[in-house]
């Protein structure tokens, strides 16, 4: 944290990184077939897929950010833990088994699945690459400013070294070396987690009153850090309603979140994978919460002098301090270790990412650009064996222009975030992310598993509608209002906004056009997704090995 | 391919009318539809307190946390639990109808071969 080369820092994540790579090249024979490299052959058992899935969405932002968010806003800022796990609901009820039996490889396959339509398949990839694109160039960026200031290593050089590691997962191993990259994560993560939080509450007789007995003692905001709105007191109950539905219903839309429950045999799996997230995610935010006051307890009237402005280093300097102080063996390794999590935080996330644009780009936007059919299986003349073996041999050759879009996906993804450079708000990058999910996506998907007047134009108009309201609706906020005075919207997040209107576009779009598209033949096949979502019947089957 | 259309045309909505499968719909309507209110209550419930009632939460405490913290602390809990009685539920009421209707459904399908 001084700027200067951390070696001990740079050796464990070297070590990590190894370990991720070697990983990576055992799953690459897996990872041939189109199944097994877009969704690892559906043979991802329930605990793996549910620590993937809090591996992809436990990013260094939860582990750094969030930990100083609390240190200096108390528990305005355990909001977006709690509604963090929360959002693992909608999705547990509302989506997992239903996306298992209706889904294929991308989130496009599940609103397509009635329709077949061309132009969902577009839209729906071009917001899941929107969405894609935030997230990565909020991780790259948190990968450059934390191990700058962590390790020592450059801001271009940490983003390099990241942005070239997501590609070569992906081009290697494809979505099974990616699982295991994240359960590799989520285990260092957990333990160095558990670790930490006994080491804050030692200090204190293993009483968690006591930290924050001493918490509010040192804390820059005194008493205040135990009652709510150091954050939302200023801009009122609208933001914070509007700000905590964000985190709460993005999950759910989230594409590199939902296309996991293709990876797993059958609906129960998808199930049983939850539980695994749910738990291993609460287990972390509730000691992230310790932290956070322990943090302002430990470090004393100097702690905010330390942690510096932004409170990205909380959680690097506690350990420090935990590991016997800076300068000290266990100071540095504790730090090390911090790096290490923090970096294989980040490849996780972003590895997760560029499967999900990938796959889309090669499933979904390929064939458009190059107007390949939509189905090699469509001629009447062509039997089941054949119309199979067509299938498969399409399915091949995307998962050969997946691996190379994740190559070119990378290179873009790390010459933007060069470009935008290091002072960048990463949090709205998220915020963003979380909002087009929960307005564009979200709104689509559960009108088209459970409205049968749902159709391709209510898809199309909602996506678009979800996409636009929220970068529209971002440029009124205070971080990105361009204008003179003050932004006329005081909302953070203003999803209280952009869903209704995201909801609003797929009704009417489905009403304008119902009569149009209203067929035999529409009502037949949502029938069938029907059965297919309730029952799993013809849904895709796990590879054998 | 018009033979194979018709075909498919009778096959899937008249499952949708399969009473196994009307079972199983509703089964899984009802456990969504009571979860889901509880999770939207749970939610409200956090909202409401930190958006209106700021100071009653900071101010008092049980077993020496803030009434703020134990909110907080209720959306972890309310969240397991939920969770729980989803599993549950699933496996002892959703499962039992699935395999009932996935039954009816073959033995369906068999009779029309036949």
């Amino acid at each position: 944290m001084t700027g200067e080369i951390d070696y001990l820092a740079i050796a464990v994540c070297a070590a990590v990184i190894s370990l991720t790579l070697w990983v990576t090249f055992a799953a690459a024979r897996r990872s041939r077939s189109a199944t097994g490299f877009f969704a690892a052959g559906r043979s991802i058992t329930g605990w793996q897929n549910g620590f993937a899935i809090a591996g992809e969405f436990i990013s260094a932002g939860s582990f750094l950010g969030t930990t100083g968010l609390i240190f200096y806003k108390g528990v305005d800022g355990a909001v977006i833990l709690c509604t963090s796990v929360i959002s693992f609901l909608p999705v547990l009820f509302l989506l997992a088994e239903k996306m298992r039996n209706v889904g294929k490889y991308t989130l496009a396959d599940v609103l397509v699945f009635r329709t077949g339509a061309r132009r969902v398949r577009v839209v729906v990839a071009l917001s899941t690459i929107a969405t894609g694109t935030f997230v990565l160039l909020a991780q790259l960026v948190a990968a450059g400013v934390l191990l700058e200031s962590v390790s020592g290593i450059p801001f271009a050089l940490s983003v390099t070294v990241a942005g070239s590691l997501m590609g070569i997962y992906v081009f290697v191993g494809g979505m099974l070396a990616t699982t295991r990259v994240q359960v590799i994560k989520s285990s260092i993560l957990a333990v160095l987690a558990i670790v930490v939080g006994l080491g804050v509450l030692s200090q204190f007789g293993f009483s968690f009153p006591g930290v924050l007995s001493s918490a509010t003692e040192h804390a820059v905001s005194g008493d205040a850090v135990l009652t709510p709105g150091l954050i939302f007191g200023e801009t009122g109950a609208l933001n914070l309603i509007s700000y905590a539905l964000a985190f709460a219903l993005g999950t759910a839309g989230m594409a590199h979140i939902l296309i996991r429950f293709f990876t797993v045999p059958e609906a129960s799996t998808a199930r049983k994978s939850l539980g695994w997230t749910v738990a291993l995610c609460s287990m972390f935010y509730l000691i992230v919460i310790v932290m956070g006051f322990g943090a302002m307890a430990v470090l004393g009237d100097s702690g905010a002098d330390r942690v510096g402005v932004s409170g990205n280093l909380t959680a690097p300097v506690l350990v420090t301090e935990l590991g016997g102080g800076a300068g000290t063996i266990g100071g540095s390794i504790a730090l090390a270790l911090v790096a290490a999590v923090a970096f294989a935080s980040i490849v996780a996330v972003v590895a997760g990412v560029v499967i999900s644009a990938a796959g889309t780009f090669a499933h979904d936007v390929w064939p458009t650009l190059t107007r390949r059919p939509e189905s090699p299986a469509g001629d009447p003349d062509m039997g089941r064996e054949a119309a199979a073996a067509a299938i498969a041999q399409k399915d091949a050759k995307d998962a050969k222009i997946a691996r190379i879009g994740a190559v070119g996906f990378s290179i873009l993804a790390i010459l933007l975030t060069m470009a935008i450079g290091d002072s960048t708000n990463i949090t709205y990058f998220m915020g963003m992310a979380f909002m087009v999910a929960a307005s564009a996506h979200l709104p689509s998907l559960l009108l088209s598993l459970n409205w049968r007047r749902f159709n391709s134009t209510g898809a199309v108009w909602g996506v678009l509608t979800g996409l636009i309201s929220t970068i529209v609706s971002l440029m009124f906020t205070e971080a990105l209002w361009l204008g003179s005075g003050p932004a006329p919207l005081t909302i953070q997040l203003p999803v209280i906004i952009t869903l209704p209107l995201g909801l609003a576009a797929c009704i009417i779009g489905s009403l304008v056009a119902e009569r149009r598209q209203r067929t035999d033949l529409a009502d037949e096949k949502f029938a069938e997704m029907i059965v297919r979502a309730e029952t799993g019947i013809g849904a895709e089957l796990a590879e054998a090995h | 391919m018009t033979d194979h259309t018709d075909a498919a045309a009778t096959k899937w909505s008249q499952i949708l009318t399969v009473p196994e499968f009307v079972e199983l719909r509703r089964r899984r309507r009802r456990v969504t539809t009571t979860l889901g209110v509880i999770a939207i209550a749970l939610f409200a419930s956090f909202l409401v307190g930190f958006a209106f009632f700021p100071d009653v939460l900071g101010d008092n405490s049980v077993f020496g946390i803030p009434l703020s913290l134990w909110v907080v602390f209720s959306q972890f809990a309310g969240t397991w639990v939920l969770v729980y009685a989803y599993f549950r539920l699933s496996r002892s009421y959703i499962q039992p109808a699935v395999d009932a209707a996935v039954a009816a459904i073959e033995q369906r399908d068999q009779e029309r071969v036949a």
